[in-house]
């Protein structure tokens, strides 16, 4: 059975990469454009894995950790967070928050599928 | 509800019917232990061929119930994911209960 | 491949992303601002970046990534939106457009678009605090994928057993890291060969937390990954969790090696440690932590033993690395430290004043007055001694390039399986810096190429009764006035028959051509020739010999291939030692003037007066046939041939030719001036100089010209004069 990873990024080509990335290796992929559209189409159903952007529009990143660490089905689903060489101070919000996992921006493919395959394989 | 109880001739069968992972872990540890008040001396038999997927978490309340029960404890029917992790962590021996595999799903803990 | 499929859906997104920039410029320009619009153009910079990346748009990268530097600026208030500012972000919007046009369209960027980018980038960074870290081309490449082994399947070939001693926090699981995860992750590098789970700190069932982890693991891993791969698998943890590693007893010796082949810069032991890979970054701050927490009285060494992440060897084989290098350091400890830019600046400007000197010489030989004539030679000749001086302190040791080698052998002998021994000489020859910088690559290059395509496997070389082992050989030295660098193996050699049959399908040669071998070798250097019948991770990689070769010839070298089948293959780099100024020997032909690097020069001789009206192309110079040219004929050169002409023969890369001339006008302090994008072409010439008269001369490209008299002589004429010259 695959495992179902939720991607939330608001850069439409990059969510696609990582989707055709991860379903290539067999997993199942939710897309999200930012906190508040991921906090939807999270709606109760089983995700192993959550990879998000940290800055995006209406609900970024940071917040939508504390969001899902709060919510009693998602508190221990692991996440992924994607920074970038500049957003060492965010990380730390980040970590405080609950997100331990980060991969720098940009990364390859590879890696992405790397990153999750080391959480969720 | 993730555990059913059915009760056989010899004792009773435990029925596992969800994931046993981090996020299930204290609600299924919890009803177990209304199911097994302590003292009890019945054979149990722990049904997991329902265990859809299993973790560190899930392998830990499996370890504890052995040992809290010891002999009269068995697990059966194990699913493929639980094997798979019984295979990963070299565990299959501590729990001692015969584990029978088919080729089926032989081949799926390999791959 | 996945990356193509989203290329597209990448441009469009980029372009509406521009628009929405260029629209928040333009409104801000009408004086509406706020905060969140701000926010919203860093954001759109930044996307754009990052799914370039993706994408390995590195121009969109490299340049973005100032923008976006400077948006970060204006988004934290340290920077005002004043009209000068939007209107270089709207210029630097419509570049970004240009690049994304050009990756989209798959064209290479023109010159004028990247001198516009280096432009803006230098106008952004006025707008930056300190001269921004402009991310060096290759950067943002990422990380060269790990090579996964195959797991599974039998023993690995040459792969060790790595033991791992595994601790997990009690948090980790509710972080959602769960440690079989990871554990599973690891059989994707290799065998779990064995595995014991400790449960002895599982408490009772009744009370415990069973969201927190309990659990320990000691496994062996049979894996060819390095130290740094199978760490990074536990990247997400490594705060919460106690990750040893204890390298397998084979890797012990290998670190050794690495060590002392170490070059000689780092002075503490835990870097030392570090750069030969046996320990890795993360252990070090670990060791270093505990040793200032703990026990600042006790020695990283002992720390790092006890705590088993290195062999005491290894340490003790650093320790003695450490001491060398603190003796050459003490004597080095006067040296003072100077930006490299400024030093070009010197050496510029000592080429001027050699010209002006030159010039001085002149004028104080013609005025007649002795004493001036006196005191401007001498002049002159301290210049000269300033000159070599200059160049001197711009001369470095190739040992900086081939230090990395060690390294990349022994990574790339484990991903392709064979055994490599590389054997370096000559490490101490100098040249000058800019060209060491411009070698790495090109080395790289080749010595890669000898690796994936010259050696064989093991099995290969046994049975052809060869050492099982392979050497990849690295070697320089002077040799009159030039660098030689041969990147050499004792592979299979090139297969003449292969290359020829290649070259002749792609149509670079006909079939009816005969060609010395040497000309079949340089066929592989030619644009999109590879004989590879698999791509390799290695060498496959879309860069072509083509590429070494341009690289080498901007640098005015020359690349020569030897190669014996089934014995090896020798490429040997011949460049010069400086890129600024050279010794000339200055020619006359009519009223022009020419330039010969001296060191090229062998002799002078004058043109028999019989063939000088003759329409021979070639002489006899002491019973060898000495092709040579007409630079008057080559050149055009309007004036009629005086009747005493004198021929310079040339000599490069071990071929002969002579320059027919009209006068001789000796030596000369030549500063090279690239000639301008009209005249790149010319065949014959790579420069130009001015003349200490303040006339014009040209350089002549001796190589090429040499080439030209050789083809020129052709064969037929060739065999015929040889005859002659055997009758004579």
């Amino acid at each position: 059975m695959g495992k179902t990873v939720l991607i939330v990024d608001d850069s439409a080509s990059l969510r696609q990469v990582v989707n055709l990335t991860l379903q290539s290796a067999g997993y199942d992929v939710i897309e999200a454009c930012d906190g508040k559209d991921a906090l939807i189409k999270l709606d109760g159903k089983k995700v192993h894995l959550i990879i998000s952007d940290v800055n995006m529009p209406n609900m970024d990143g940071i917040s939508l950790v504390r969001e899902v660490k709060k919510h009693p089905t998602y508190k221990f689903t692991p996440i992924i967070m994607l920074t970038t060489e500049s957003g060492e101070n965010r990380k730390q919000e980040g970590q405080a928050a609950g997100a331990k996992a980060w991969v720098v921006k940009p990364f390859q493919p590879q890696q992405m599928l790397a990153a999750v395959s080391k959480l969720i394989m | 509800m993730s555990l059913r109880i059915d009760t056989t001739p010899s004792g009773r069968r435990l029925h596992i019917e969800s994931e046993l992972t981090v996020a299930t872990a204290a609600a299924v540890r919890e009803e177990i232990l209304t199911a097994l008040p302590p003292g009890g001396t019945d054979e149990i038999e722990i049904d997991l061929s329902g265990v859809s997927e299993i973790d560190t978490a899930g392998l830990q309340l499996m370890l504890q119930l052995k040992r809290k029960c010891g002999a009269r404890l068995r697990l059966v029917n194990h699913s493929p994911a639980v094997l798979q992790i019984l295979d990963l962590s070299n565990l299959g021996a501590q729990f001692g209960d015969p584990v029978v595999i088919c080729p089926h799903e032989r081949s799926s803990v390999q791959s | 491949m996945i990356v193509d499929e989203a290329r597209g859906t990448f441009f469009e997104e980029a372009q509406e992303l521009l628009r929405q920039m260029e629209q928040i410029l333009l409104a801000f320009e009408i004086g509406t601002q706020n905060e969140e619009e701000v926010n919203e153009l860093f954001r759109a910079a930044h996307t754009i970046k990052g799914s370039a990346g993706l994408f390995r748009f590195e121009e969109i990268v490299s340049f973005t990534h100032v923008v976006e530097s400077v948006l970060d600026r204006l988004r934290s208030g340290a920077l005002e939106a004043d009209d000068g500012l939007l209107g270089l972000l709207l210029e630097s919007g419509d570049h970004i457009g240009t690049l994304v046009a050009a990756a989209a369209s798959d064209s290479p960027l023109v010159e004028a678009v990247q001198a516009l980018g280096n432009a803006l980038v230098a106008r952004l960074e006025a707008f930056l605090p300190r001269p921004a870290e402009t991310p060096l081309a290759g950067e943002f490449l990422p990380e060269p994928e790990p090579a996964l082994a195959v797991s599974g399947g039998g023993p690995l070939g040459g792969a060790d057993t790595w033991h791992l001693s595994l601790r997990f926090g009690a948090d980790v699981l509710r972080m959602g890291m769960d440690p079989l995860a990871f554990i599973r992750y690891l059989t994707t590098l290799g065998d779990i060969v064995h595995i014991e789970t400790l449960c002895d700190a599982l408490p009772p069932i009744e009370d415990f937390d069973p969201e927190a982890c309990h659990l320990g693991f000691e496994l062996d891993l049979r894996s060819a990954a390095s130290r740094q791969e199978i760490e990074a698998v536990f990247e997400f943890v490594q705060d919460d969790a106690q990750i040893r590693i204890l390298p397998p007893h084979a890797r012990v010796e290998d670190d050794i090696a690495l060590i002392a082949e170490l070059p000689e810069e780092s002075s503490r032991l835990g870097e030392i440690l570090v750069a030969g890979g046996a320990l890795t970054r993360r252990e070090l701050e670990q060791a270093l932590r505990a040793q200032a927490q703990d026990a600042p009285e006790r020695r990283l060494g002992e720390i790092l033993t006890d705590a088993g992440a290195v062999h005491e060897q290894v340490v003790e084989a650093a320790l003695d690395k450490q001491k060398r290098g603190e003796e050459r350091r003490a004597a080095e400890s006067r040296s003072v430290k100077v930006p490299a830019d400024k030093l070009d600046r010197l050496i510029d400007l000592v080429g001027e004043l050699v010209i002006a000197g030159a010039g001085t010489q002149l004028l104080a030989n013609r005025s007649r007055l002795g004493e001036l004539a006196e005191s401007a030679s001498q002049v002159n000749r301290l210049v000269e001694e300033v000159r070599d001086a200059a160049l001197r302190l711009r001369m470095v040791q190739i040992g900086e390039v081939f230090n990395r080698f060690p390294r990349v052998v022994r990574d790339v002998s484990r991903e392709l399986g064979k055994d490599i021994e590389l054997k370096i000489s000559g490490a101490e020859t100098e040249l000058d810096k800019s060209m060491v910088e411009r070698l790495g690559d090109p080395l790289m290059h080749l010595m890669r190429n000898s690796m994936d395509h010259g050696l064989e496997t093991a099995e290969e070389r046994l049975a052809r009764g060869k050492p099982a082992r392979g050497t990849v050989g690295l070697a320089a030295r002077h040799e009159s006035g030039s660098i030689v660098i041969e990147v050499r193996d004792d592979g299979r050699g090139l297969d003449r028959e292969r290359i020829l049959r290649k070259a002749i399908e792609k149509g670079l040669v006909q079939e009816s051509q005969s060609l010395e071998d040497g000309e079949v070798y340089q066929l592989i250097l030619q644009p999109g020739f590879s004989t590879a019948e698999k791509v390799t991770n290695l060498s496959g990689r879309g860069v072509g010999m083509d590429v070494v070769k341009s690289s080498i010839e901007a640098l005015r070298g020359s690349i020569e291939i030897q190669s014996q089948a089934g014995e090896g293959t020798c490429m040997r780099l011949t460049l010069p030692l400086t890129l600024a100024i050279i010794d000339g020997f200055l020619v006359g032909v009519g009223c022009a003037r020419f330039v010969l690097p001296l060191e090229m020069v062998v002799e002078c001789i004058e043109l028999p007066a019989g063939d000088g009206a003759g329409d021979r192309d070639y002489l006899n110079l002491r019973g060898q046939v000495l092709p040579f040219l007409r630079l008057r004929e080559l050149f055009e050169v309007p004036h009629p041939a005086p009747r005493r002409q004198n021929v310079v023969v040339v000599q490069y890369g071990g071929r002969q030719a002579g320059l027919a001339v009209d006068s001789l006008m000796g030596e000369c302090q030549t500063v090279i001036k690239p000639l301008g994008v009209l005249f790149e072409k010319l065949r014959g010439i790579s420069g130009s100089t001015v003349l200490a008269s303040g006339e014009v001369g040209l350089i002549l490209d001796v190589p090429q010209l040499i080439q030209l008299a050789t083809a020129r002589e052709g064969v037929q004429i060739g065999n015929a004069a040889r005859q002659r010259v055997a009758q004579s």
